[in-house]
């Protein structure tokens, strides 16, 4: 066998912003360490210093076209706690409705259009077909046009409750900014019912496609891609999943209660480690401790997003969502479920949750009230969280006496999950690649082992801090390297 | 920046007004402004003064700082006219108003909610084919608190008359 050798995956694919992953093989052709690299740089946290307060829950949108609205209304909430204002119970069921139908759109553009390319048309297809365009031409158009359809009607929901369907508005501190029509909300209303029918349907895909296929099963179970953590996620009173609001739970390897905590106390459970190779920061448990990219219990590193959510709590608040909730973990051996591939299908789990969720809170009769507005009180500080589809996000902004931003902080939800997703695709390479037998194929079960996090790097590399690092090459008309500046 | 130009009188501010609605058919008055911000939320007061009292021919809508968030019902409503009331730092003495066209917008005069007001005019122009405006009024403290300063209470009293009169 000839010296080490690095393989490089650059870019990675079917994601939201950019990476590149590294794998070392050692002079045996195994791989010795991989990783992951994300080069983005955007500047959120500094920027809006100086800024209005209220301006923010419109600035925070732009972190990311993906999941504007887990933005906004996280953004929206810390500002509600950072004017010491409660909305009424129309407002937040508004805020929740909307939220819902972005779940809607959010999972169902993950599940067809990013993850389900590697099982429905396959994981070592050709890669032009591997993609949404071999999924509809395995599935059939008419179920192509049930998904571009249900994911409009999420959009849709967004765009009646939020303004716009991308970048939303409507939130302010102490409410939102318009009431629900009767019309509107049987439109929505009649949305919500058939995005059920749609969820129940995507399940059954995924039933067909996945779980009745052994080698996908296994595949699912493998050690390569089981990494047993601590799991986050936010929860109702009775400790079922919520997306919206609720207290953060943190459940250990083994399945049992961590700490469970209000937005105010996230400094006192989470910290940030950094590493030079990366522009992603590396959350922790601070209480267990950063030993590096390793699971287990004495590891404080700990996952978020759909399986995480499903792990930390004790069930779903919708009665489908909930049968469905009990039929995974029998399938997969009981709580916890560390198989980094049931983040698919946890995914769609949550979509039917969502859109019952939808459909539950449509018919509320408070949901057309025009109590939407509390009066907000002077500006401190303030912390909000939600469960962006990815993960918990969480935004905590400390504003001065003027209602102007003093200081901005985000953990947003693939930040969580970075160390996680190192280790995954790590120790995807490691049990995938052996004895220097690399091919396409098994480039793209690596990059699996991220894909099924639905990792949004435009949310995680959202800060910037000090001098940005800049290298610029030079490059003549023939391509060859004619200087490097760096700084 | 700050605009140089003459505005003579609020008679001459009104005269512009009653040129541009002659002929409305269907109004959209939109008030935009922070409730944080004193004097910014002068468009709303305006517009809660003229709730109940006007047409059905005239939606009125109180955007705060959020007036995209209204651009689907501004569209249903199919308007002829659209009216934007909001502070905007003229360069004036307290409490001075214009009637601003969209156009106007690029350049010296500097609304508190600038920019994305601009945008959002551009496409309710683009989608309605309404004639779109902006009266603005020079405030005299959009520092955080709340409630209108003395000389805007009275303009907005004043603006809430004109408009009572000029609206179809």
């Amino acid at each position: 066998m000839s010296g080490p050798k690095t393989i490089t995956i650059e870019p990675i694919t079917r994601l939201e912003g950019h990476g590149k992953i590294s794998i070392f093989l050692n002079g045996e052709g195994n791989v010795e360490n991989a990783y992951l690299q994300v080069p983005e740089l955007r500047g959120f946290e500094r920027f809006c210093e100086g800024r209005k307060a209220e301006d923010l829950p419109q600035i925070m949108p732009r972190i990311c076209g993906v999941c504007p609205v887990a933005h906004h209304f996280a953004s929206t909430k810390a500002l509600d706690a950072a004017f010491h204002v409660d909305p009424p119970p129309a407002a937040k069921k508004l805020r929740e409705l909307m939220y819902s139908g972005y779940y809607v759109y959010d999972h169902t553009l993950h599940f067809y259009f990013l993850g389900a390319p590697d099982f429905v048309v396959g994981p070592d297809a050709p890669p032009a077909e591997r993609n949404i365009l071999g999924v509809i031409k395995k599935v059939g158009l008419d179920i192509a046009k049930e998904v571009i359809k249900h994911r409009a009607y999420g959009q849709k929901i967004t765009a009646i409750i939020g303004g716009k369907a991308t970048h939303p508005v409507c939130g302010l501190p102490g409410g939102i900014s318009k009431p629900l029509t009767e019309e509107e909300r049987q439109e929505i209303e009649k949305m919500a019912g058939s995005s059920v029918e749609f969820a129940k349907f995507t399940l059954k895909i995924f039933d067909d496609v996945v779980l009745k296929n052994k080698k996908y099963v296994d595949l699912i179970l493998s050690d390569a891609y089981t990494l047993p953590t601590y799991y986050m996620g936010l929860v109702d009173q009775n400790n079922k999943v919520n997306f919206y609001d609720g207290k953060v739970r943190v459940v250990d390897p083994e399945g049992r209660e961590f700490v469970k905590f209000v937005p105010s106390d996230y400094l006192n459970v989470i910290e940030e480690h950094v590493e030079d190779w990366t522009y992603v920061k590396l959350p922790y448990l601070k209480k267990v401790g950063w030993k590096g990219l390793v699971g287990g219990p004495t590891s404080g590193i700990y996952r978020v997003g759909p399986l995480a959510r499903l792990n930390a709590s004790e069930g779903m608040a919708t009665p489908l969502a909930q049968q469905e909730y009990e039929r995974m973990y029998e399938t997969l051996g009981g709580k916890p479920v560390h198989s980094t591939l049931a983040f698919h299908w946890a995914r769609v789990i949550e979509l039917l949750y969502a859109a019952e969720r939808t459909l539950e809170l449509s018919r509320d009769e408070e949901i057309t009230s025009k109590e939407i507005r509390n009066k907000p009180d002077s500006p401190g500080e303030g912390v909000g969280i939600v469960e962006a589809a990815r993960g918990t996000l969480i935004h905590h902004y400390l504003l001065d006496e003027e209602g102007l931003t003093k200081k901005v902080n985000l953990i947003v939800a693939t930040t969580n999950n970075a160390p996680a997703i190192c280790m995954s695709i790590r120790d995807a390479a490691k049990g995938l690649i052996c004895d220097g037998v690399v091919n396409e194929g098994l480039l793209n079960m690596v990059e699996m082992a991220f894909r099924a996090y639905d990792p949004c790097f435009a949310c995680a590399t959202h800060f910037a801090v000090g001098q940005m690092p800049l290298e610029i090459k030079i490059y003549d008309h023939e391509k060859r390297l004619l200087a490097t500046l760096k700084r | 920046m700050r605009r140089e130009c003459k505005i003579k009188d609020k008679e001459e501010t009104e005269g512009k007004l009653q040129n541009w609605l002659l002929n409305a058919q269907r109004v959209v008055v939109a008030g935009v402004g922070s409730s944080l911000r004193k004097d910014d939320f002068i468009g709303v007061e305006i517009v809660r003064g003229l709730q109940n009292k006007v047409s059905s021919s005239v939606y009125l809508i109180e955007c705060e700082t959020v007036p995209e968030s209204f651009i689907e019902p501004i569209i249903e409503f199919k308007p002829t006219h659209v009216l934007i009331i909001d502070a905007a730092l003229l360069g004036l003495k307290v409490g001075a108003f214009n009637l601003v066209e969209p156009e106007q917008l690029v350049g010296p005069i500097v609304s508190t909610h600038f920019l994305p007001l601009q945008i959002f005019c551009d496409y309710i122009a683009k989608t309605t084919g309404a004639k779109i405006a902006l009266l603005a009024i020079q405030p005299k403290d959009i520092s955080f608190g709340e409630g209108l300063t003395e000389g805007l209470i009275k303009t907005a009293k004043h603006l809430t008359d004109i408009l009572l009169r000029l609206l179809p």
